[in-house]
């Protein structure tokens, strides 16, 4: 499990769509710090202060919160904020044979060694064709084993237009892997000298033979393009994901974005919309992106950097953007939210082998992401325009089939057969005369009183878990329902959506929290972390996700 | 071991051997059969501070049969009446007469029971009590205390709870707000044949403190939403809590899967509650849950089938008499299902 939070200026935010998945994939390949205790104590800490571990191998940087200190502020404890991404990556890139036909900006994969995820490397000079000059690309890669470090081959995967010979080979050094022990750390405040030992465990997924720079969108030929499967420790049928990043241009606007998808399985040969059941979003006859999917959107300013939290465990993973991240208060941010990957099932592998969950804000991709749209919606409201989908899917193993799940169409409140709970609310036994006419929802409902599918004001407020010492907002887990009018066989829930929760943006006075985005709530010793959804800061209009460090 | 299933002979035998199954369990109990009167008390550990279940049970001697149902807080005073105890919730009849206690708070166990179930849990911090009166029928009683959300820093979370089901209704059979089923958040005040005291039958909760309490308050009744409460017998109003086994939030979306021949799977709902604020109307928590004890559909089960999930096995119960599939629904909660964790 892994948690990492870039946020804030200096920070390794997001500095483009690009550049985001990117992150997203060095986190889900790397290898993440999973416990920290502190090696020298230092001086001068306070309470709160930030420690950053950092290496040239991370490509996202740890980092620990002080917890508790000693005298001269000497630090006793510490809790992971940030887990990081580690690995063993190449360091430097450097042309041993230049090959020919290579042009400036051809990005090629370095093969051999054991890896996570091949590093690349892109040409920055050539002379007729003959690399003379490239650099060190994206992730730089993540290798348990290196490649050869002489002659290394490579493997050229973009621009579309490639017309390289693939005879380049490169001379590399790697960066090693951060130690275990005696780590120096960088403090946010006026401490200095903690050093720290750390252990670190695998995030958990690999890419699948498939990590390119060539997909033609948008008179564009270098789109990212990336198949990952989850090492789902334990099952047989492992999650396979998806992204593809695009851009779409609108007058003057030029919007951005990462699709995600979901398969039943996958063959690297083959292109990727001719896979398996394949979720929607892309035409699996000529392979362009649909104008529908699930769409994680950018900023249309690109340039502007953008916080975003990422959660991942070896079976899904998940989290959420601000693309307005320089707007000050929260309640002004602009939240996007995804995940994919699988949810926890409510049966044996054999009952249920794929309860795979993907999806993201945005049900369509040529939309402006920073006005309120029935089109866009978060991972509890689920709501669509008349005649179309939400940007949230979930696979059905009965049917071998992708289903849309959908609280909400054009503002109704009515019962529906594929919802997430507990904001959406399914078909149930109106007949008075059926047996199974068993249970109402009685005088409080929560889809109609305390949230609202309408997007309105709620009817009355749901404040937290009353205590005489503390406020403890109840987290309501996320659930996939499928309920059919008449029922089916396949009825029934469909899978807990793992460290995605809804609550209530409601304090002990019962008023509105203001702010409430970015806040923790903790729970039992563990945090979560809120959003609300894209725009939408009524008070039903939050989740909170798992910090799961 | 915290579960017993013993066949009785009759009402008499069925408080015997319920008497002393609890005793064995730890509960402090006063069983005096020749006035009708039973009582069980412990006071398990809570996560700040330690809970009091109290709960007694009066019946009549010359027509044994309906059991009125009470809740108190302390210890039984065995010179009282089980009606008049001290900080009685105001539920259940003072009386001594078999109908008169049907009036109120209470459960139908029939002069002569064929079989009980008990289910209490290591800690005591609850004791569920199902009786097949006859047939296939069942019927619901006990008390607990609240597996509280949070860091469980209140004062109360105690519950007593009867059975009354709505017989003379030939629809929605398993929905008539005339019927109060462990904490359950559909019992509402009606016209005929529904009673108009629906919260002398209810399930109670103590609950002090909470948002716009009155002063003094104690006691909360937990039923679907509705002005008259009633008094605790202390003459002090009692709050409001809603959501439960049959109505309350979450509980549509989930209580009404049916499990299938070609998919198990049946979702067994938790019953929760909340504490409804009479002066703002906004709702609280959920406060807790009853331990051990789920909603569910039990179409495909009979009862007492047992199922092991995990390395729990769970007993089905119907929550009064399950619609066999033919002939009208009148006199039957249709699917209507309660299950119940066994704690060895």
């Amino acid at each position: 499990m892994a948690w990492q939070a870039e946020v804030g200026t200096g920070i390794s935010r997001a500095t483009g769509y690009r550049d985001l998945l990117t992150k997203k994939v060095a986190m889900y390949t790397s290898r993440h710090v999973a416990t920290v205790v502190v090696n020298a104590a230092g001086t001068g800490y306070v309470v709160g202060e930030v420690a950053t571990l950092t290496h040239a191998g991370a490509f996202l940087d740890a980092r620990f919160e002080v917890l508790t200190i000693g005298g001269g502020g000497s630090v006793t404890s510490l809790l992971i904020v940030s887990n990081g991404a580690f690995a063993d990556r190449f360091a430097t890139v450097a042309v041993n044979v230049g090959g020919t036909g290579y042009a400036v900006d051809d990005v090629v994969e370095v093969q051999g060694g054991t890896s996570r995820e091949k590093g690349k490397a892109v040409v920055t000079t050539e002379a007729a064709g003959v690399v003379t000059g490239v650099a060190v690309f994206e992730t730089a890669g993540a290798y348990s084993v290196a490649p050869g470090l002489t002659g290394a081959a490579t493997l050229g995967i973009g621009p579309s237009g490639f017309a390289g010979d693939d005879a380049l080979t490169l001379d590399l050094t790697m960066t090693g892997v951060v130690p275990l022990s005696a780590n120096a750390t960088t403090a946010s405040a006026a401490g200095t000298g903690l050093t720290v030992d750390v252990t670190l465990a695998e995030s958990g997924w690999t890419v699948d033979g498939r990590n390119t720079n060539s997909r033609d969108e948008n008179s564009l030929d270098d789109e990212k393009e990336v198949v990952l499967v989850g090492d789902a420790t334990g099952r047989t049928n492992k999650p396979i994901i998806g992204f593809i990043t695009w851009t779409r241009t609108a007058g003057i606007d030029t919007r951005f974005g990462i699709s995600c998808f979901g398969f039943a399985a996958h063959n690297p040969a083959i292109a990727f919309h001719l896979q398996p059941i394949v979720s929607p979003g892309i035409n699996t006859g000529t392979g362009a992106l649909l104008t529908t999917g699930s769409a994680l959107l950018y900023d249309e300013n690109e340039a502007q950097e953008v916080d975003f939290w990422l959660t991942v465990d070896d079976f899904r993973v998940g989290g959420a953007i601000n693309i307005n991240s320089g707007a000050g208060a929260t309640d002004n941010g602009q939240y996007m939210q995804f995940h994919a990957g699988l949810m926890d099932g409510y049966g044996t592998e054999v009952e249920q082998p794929y309860p795979m969950l993907v999806g993201a804000s945005s049900g369509l991709l040529d939309i402006n992401p920073s006005v309120a749209s029935q089109s866009i919606s978060g991972i509890a409201e689920q709501m669509a325009p008349a005649a179309n989908n939400t940007g949230w899917f979930y696979y059905e193993s009965e049917g071998s089939v992708w289903r849309a799940i959908i609280n909400s169409q054009a503002l109704a409140e009515l019962p529906r057969d594929r919802v997430m709970f507990p904001m959406g609310f399914p078909r149930d036994e109106a007949d008075a005369g059926d047996p199974d006419n068993i249970v109402v929802e009685g005088p409080v409902e929560t889809f109609r009183d305390w949230s609202r599918l309408t997007r309105g004001a709620p009817v009355r407020s749901l404040l937290p878990v009353f205590s005489n010492t503390q406020t403890e907002h109840f987290l309501w887990p996320l659930n996939v329902l499928q309920k059919l009018d008449p029922p089916t066989v396949v009825d029934g829930p469909k899978g807990e959506v793992r460290g995605f929760f809804w609550v209530s943006a409601t304090d002990d006075a019962a008023a509105q929290i203001a702010n409430f985005s970015e806040d923790i709530v903790t729970h039992l010793g563990v945090r979560y972390r809120v959003f609300h959804n894209h725009v939408h800061t009524a008070r039903y209009q939050y989740i909170a996700i798992k910090e799961d460090v | 071991m915290g579960f017993t299933n013993q066949l009785t002979s009759s009402f008499a035998d069925l408080i015997s051997k319920l008497n002393t199954f609890l005793i064995a369990e730890g509960w402090t109990t006063h069983h005096v059969p020749a006035s009708g009167e039973f009582a069980a008390r412990k006071t398990p550990a809570a996560v700040t501070g330690t809970f009091d279940i109290a709960f007694a049970l009066q019946w009549d001697t010359g027509t044994p049969g309906v059991a009125g149902i009470y809740q108190f807080l302390g210890a039984y005073n065995a010179g009282l009446q089980p009606f008049d105890q001290a900080d009685d919730s105001g539920s259940g009849a003072q009386s001594t007469t078999a109908a008169t206690l049907a009036g109120q708070r209470s459960v139908n166990l029939t002069s002569t029971p064929t079989e009980f179930w008990c289910f209490t849990d290591a800690a005591g911090t609850y004791f569920h009590v199902v009786v097949n009166p006859s047939g296939l029928d069942a019927v619901h009683f006990g008390a607990g205390a609240l597996a509280l959300y949070g860091d469980g820093d209140i004062t109360g979370g105690e519950y007593v709870y009867g059975h009354r089901h709505q017989d003379v209704i030939t629809t929605a059979v398993a929905i008539s707000t005339g019927t109060s089923i462990l904490l359950d958040g559909l019992a509402l005040d009606g016209s005929f044949p529904i009673p108009t005291n629906m919260e002398e039958i209810a399930a109670t909760i103590h609950l002090e403190s909470f948002p716009n309490a009155v002063a003094s308050q104690k006691w909360s009744v937990n039923m679907g939403a509705q002005a008259n409460r009633g008094l605790d017998r202390a003459g002090i109003a009692r709050g409001l809590n809603v959501g439960g086994f049959r109505g309350g939030p979450g509980v549509l979306q989930w209580g009404e899967f049916e499990g299938n021949v070609a998919s198990g799977l049946l979702p067994g709902y938790p019953i929760n509650t909340w504490f409804d604020d009479l002066v703002t109307f906004d709702i609280s928590g959920p406060v807790g849950r009853m331990g051990d004890v789920r909603g569910v559909n039990i179409k495909n089960r009979v009862l007492d089938d047992t199922t092991v999930i995990g390395s729990d096995t769970w007993h089905f119960f119907p929550s009064f008499r399950k619609y066999l599939g033919t002939g009208p629904l009148t006199g039957t909660s249709g699917h209507q299902g309660i299950m119940y964790k066994e704690v060895p």
